[in-house]
C-alpha cells in the first residue's frame, strides 16, 4: 500500500489467512482474504453459510477461539496501526472503544440475567471516565439514538421483555456506545423478521452517516447488500472472489459465482424460474487445487480453470475479480 | 411447593409494554410467595432464628445453669419444656442448640461455596484439558471419602472443636459446588452474551463476576440451601458422636446424645431437640425446592 493511500483507509485487511489448528495440523479455512474499508464507506460481505465472512470478522477483532482457531498469516490494519502484534490488552480497549460489532442473533447475545442498562452501562464504564450518572444518561441517549421509544422505561427493561427488532437496537446502542470508528455487523438482520430488517438496516446506514463510522455487513443476503452497501466482496468457499462497488456488481459481475447468485435472485415481473447452483461448495481441508468455484461454474474449462488457483486481479477501476476468464466472460448481472 | 407448580411459569411476561417496575426481585418474590408451603416455612424459620438468637434478651435460666433440685422435670411455668437430668431449662438449651447448630452448618456450607465454586466457575468457563481434568479428578478423590470419615479424621488431627469438624464437612461439601458451578459456567461459555462482551473490550475477570456469575447463580442458590440443611444434619451427626460440640455447651447433637440413656424415662429430652431438627431441615429443604423452582424460571440459561 502506498503511504499515502493508508490515510483514507480506516481497515486493511491484508492476505489474511485463517486455518483449523487441530491434532493432525492446519486446516485453512479462509486463505489470502483482502479487504479494504475506506473511511465512512459500508462494505457488504457476501457469502454462503460456511464461505468464512464470519470468521474474517471474528479474526479482525481477534476473537477467534484460539484453541481451535487461529490467524495463521496476514495482517489487520486500523489506520495504520497493525492489530494482530497487539497486546490482548491493547487489543481489549481495541475491542468496543475503536470497533464495534454487532452479532446475528439479539436473542442471544444480550445476557438474560441483566437489565438493558446495566449492559450499556459496563461497556461505557469500561471505556470512558463517565461516572455513574452521567453514564446513565449518556446511556438513555443512546436508547433514544437507535429508536427506543420511552427510553427511561426501557433501560431497566430486562431483554426477554423486548421485542427482537428492539434487542437488535440495543445492541447496536452497545456496540456504539463509545462511538468506534468501525462498525462490523455480523449478519445483523438474520433472525429479524423482514419488517424490522429494513429498519434495522436503515438505522444502521443512519448512524454510520451521522457518527462517521466505516462499516462491514456480512450477510447471506443480496438484498441486504443491494439496500445499504457501497461496496461489496463475494466469498466463497473462503475466498474472496469478487470485489467492486454495488452497482457494478449488480449490473455488471466479472465472478462467475456472482453470476449465478443473482441469477438465483427472486425478480419482479420477470418470468420464468429462479435458477439454483447446482452442487455443494468445497469444505474446508477439501478445497481443488485449482479455481474453488470450478466444480460448479458453467464456464469452466479444463485445463485453465482447475489446474492452478486463479488469483485476486483487478478488473477495472477498483474492481477486482478471481476468474481467469473475465474478461473474455460477458456475464448477465440484474436488468439485463 | 411441589404440587402447584405456578413458579415455574410466574416469569414476567414478555408482553411488549410490560412495566419495567417488574423488576426480577419483584418477579422472583411473587412466584416464591405463590409456593404456599415454602411460604409458611420461610415464616416459621424466620421465627425459629430470631428466637434463638435473641434468646439471650428472654428471660429465660442460662442454659449451662445447673439447678440439681429440679431433675427431670416435666413442662411448667418455671421450665416451659421442662428440665433435663442436671435440672437445666430445656428452652434455654434447645435455643442455645439452635444458635450452634445454625452456625456450625452455615460455616460448613461456607466453606464448600468458597473452595467449589470459584475453582468450578474458572475450570468450566476457561479450562483447558489439562487443568480442568486436575482439578476435576481431585474433587473426585475428595468426594470418594466419606464426610464423617473425614470429619474425625481432622478433628483427631487438629483437636476436638466444632470449627475444625465443620470445616471438614464443607470440604466434604465442596466437590457438588464444584460439579454444579462447572457444569453451570461451561454452558455459559458459549452463549453469545460471551463473546458479545468480549467484543465490547470487557476483561475475562469482569465476564466471570458479572455474566457467568450472574447466571449460574440459581442452581448454586438452590444448593447452597439445600446443602446448608445437610449441615444441620452433620453437626447433630458429629456432635452426637461426641466429634463436634463439647460439653457442657449445649447442641442439637449432643442433647440427643445425653438424652439417648434417658429414653425410658424422659422421652421428652430427646424428641424435643430431634423435632427441633426436623423443623429446621424441613423448613430449609422446602425453601431449598421453591427457590430452586423459581430461579430456574430466570437467569439460567434457556
Amino acid at each position: 500500500m502506498a503511504p499515502g493511500s493508508a490515510t483514507t483507509l480506516a481497515l486493511e485487511v491484508e492476505a489474511l489467512t485463517v486455518a483449523f489448528v487441530g491434532r493432525r495440523g492446519q486446516v485453512p479455512i479462509v486463505t489470502g482474504t483482502d479487504l479494504t474499508l475506506a473511511r465512512r464507506e459500508i462494505l457488504g460481505v457476501v457469502g454462503e453459510s460456511g464461505s468464512g465472512k464470519s470468521l474474517t470478522s471474528l479474526a479482525i477483532m481477534r476473537l477467534l477461539d484460539t484453541s481451535s482457531v487461529r490467524i495463521v498469516e496476514g495482517s489487520v490494519r486500523l489506520f495504520g496501526r497493525d492489530l494482530l502484534t497487539l497486546s490482548e490488552r491493547e487489543m481489549r480497549s481495541v475491542r468496543g472503544r475503536d470497533i464495534g460489532m454487532i452479532f446475528q442473533d439479539p436473542m442471544t447475545s444480550l445476557d438474560p440475567a441483566f437489565t438493558v442498562g446495566y449492559q450499556i452501562l459496563s461497556v461505557l464504564r469500561r471505556h470512558t471516565d463517565l461516572g455513574r450518572s452521567a453514564a446513565r444518561q449518556r446511556a438513555l441517549e443512546l436508547l433514544a439514538l437507535v429508536g427506543i421509544g420511552d427510553p427511561r422505561r426501557r433501560i431497566d427493561s430486562y431483554p426477554h421483555q423486548l421485542s427482537g427488532g428492539m434487542r437488535q437496537r440495543v445492541m447496536i446502542a452497545m456496540a456504539i456506545a463509545c462511538e468506534p470508528k468501525i462498525l462490523i455487523a455480523d449478519e445483523p438482520t438474520t433472525a429479524l423478521d423482514a419488517t424490522t430488517q429494513a429498519q434495522i438496516l436503515e438505522l444502521i446506514r443512519q448512524l454510520a452517516d451521522e457518527l462517521h463510522m466505516s462499516t462491514i455487513i456480512t450477510t447471506h443476503d443480496l438484498g441486504v447488500v443491494a439496500e445499504v452497501c457501497d461496496r461489496v466482496a463475494v466469498m466463497y468457499a473462503g475466498q474472496i472472489v469478487e470485489q467492486a462497488s454495488t452497482q457494478q456488481l449488480f449490473y455488471h459481475p466479472k465472478h462467475p459465482y456472482t453470476e449465478r447468485l443473482l441469477l438465483g435472485l427472486p425478480r419482479i415481473g420477470v418470468a420464468g424460474q429462479m435458477v439454483g447452483i447446482p452442487g455443494q461448495p468445497p469444505r474446508a481441508g477439501s478445497f481443488p487445487p485449482g479455481c474453488r468455484f470450478a466444480p460448479r461454474c458453467p464456464y469452466a474449462l479444463v485445463p485453465r480453470c482447475v489446474e492452478s488457483l486463479p488469483p485476486l486481479r483487478d478488473v477495472g477501476e477498483s474492481r477486482s475479480a478471481r476468474c481467469v476468464r473475465s474478461d473474455e466472460l460477458s456475464l448477465t448481472g440484474i436488468g439485463a | 411447593m411441589i404440587a402447584d407448580g405456578f413458579g415455574v411459569t410466574a416469569a414476567p411476561s414478555p408482553v411488549a409494554g410490560t412495566p419495567a417496575d417488574d423488576s426480577w426481585q419483584v418477579g422472583t418474590w411473587r412466584s416464591f410467595a405463590r409456593h404456599r408451603a415454602a411460604l409458611v416455612a420461610l415464616v416459621v424459620l424466620v421465627l425459629v432464628v430470631l428466637t434463638s438468637l435473641l434468646a439471650p434478651l428472654l428471660e429465660l435460666p442460662a442454659p449451662n445453669l445447673v439447678n440439681l433440685l429440679v431433675p427431670l422435670r416435666g413442662p411448667s411455668w418455671g421450665h416451659l419444656l421442662g428440665t433435663d437430668q442436671l435440672g437445666r431449662d430445656e428452652l434455654a438449651r434447645i435455643l442455645a442448640a439452635t444458635r450452634i447448630s445454625l452456625w456450625a452448618a452455615l460455616l460448613a456450607t461456607v466453606t464448600g461455596v468458597i473452595i467449589g465454586v470459584p475453582l468450578g466457575l474458572l475450570t468450566g468457563f476457561r479450562g483447558g484439558r489439562i487443568m480442568d481434568s486436575v482439578v476435576s479428578r481431585t474433587f473426585d478423590c475428595l468426594q470418594s471419602i466419606p464426610a464423617l470419615i473425614l470429619a474425625i479424621a481432622i478433628v483427631a488431627a487438629l483437636g476436638r472443636q466444632l470449627t475444625y469438624a465443620m470445616v471438614a464437612v464443607g470440604i466434604a461439601f465442596s466437590p457438588t459446588f464444584y460439579r454444579v458451578s462447572r457444569a453451570a459456567a461451561a454452558t455459559v461459555a458459549g452463549e453469545s452474551y460471551i463473546e458479545a462482551s468480549r467484543s465490547m473490550g470487557q476483561r475475562t475477570a469482569k465476564i466471570v463476576t458479572t455474566h457467568v456469575l450472574g447466571n449460574v447463580s440459581a442452581p448454586l442458590i438452590a444448593l447452597t440451601s439445600t446443602t446448608f440443611a445437610f449441615g444441620i444434619l452433620a453437626e447433630a451427626a458429629l456432635s452426637y458422636l461426641g466429634l463436634g460440640v463439647q460439653p457442657p455447651q449445649a447442641s442439637l447433637g449432643t442433647m440427643l446424645s445425653t438424652a439417648a440413656d434417658l429414653l425410658n424415662s424422659s422421652p421428652q429430652l430427646t424428641i424435643e431437640p430431634g423435632l427441633m431438627i426436623m423443623l429446621l431441615v424441613l423448613c430449609i429443604s422446602v425453601i431449598a425446592d421453591a427457590l430452586g423452582d423459581v430461579t430456574s424460571g430466570h437467569g439460567s440459561p434457556r
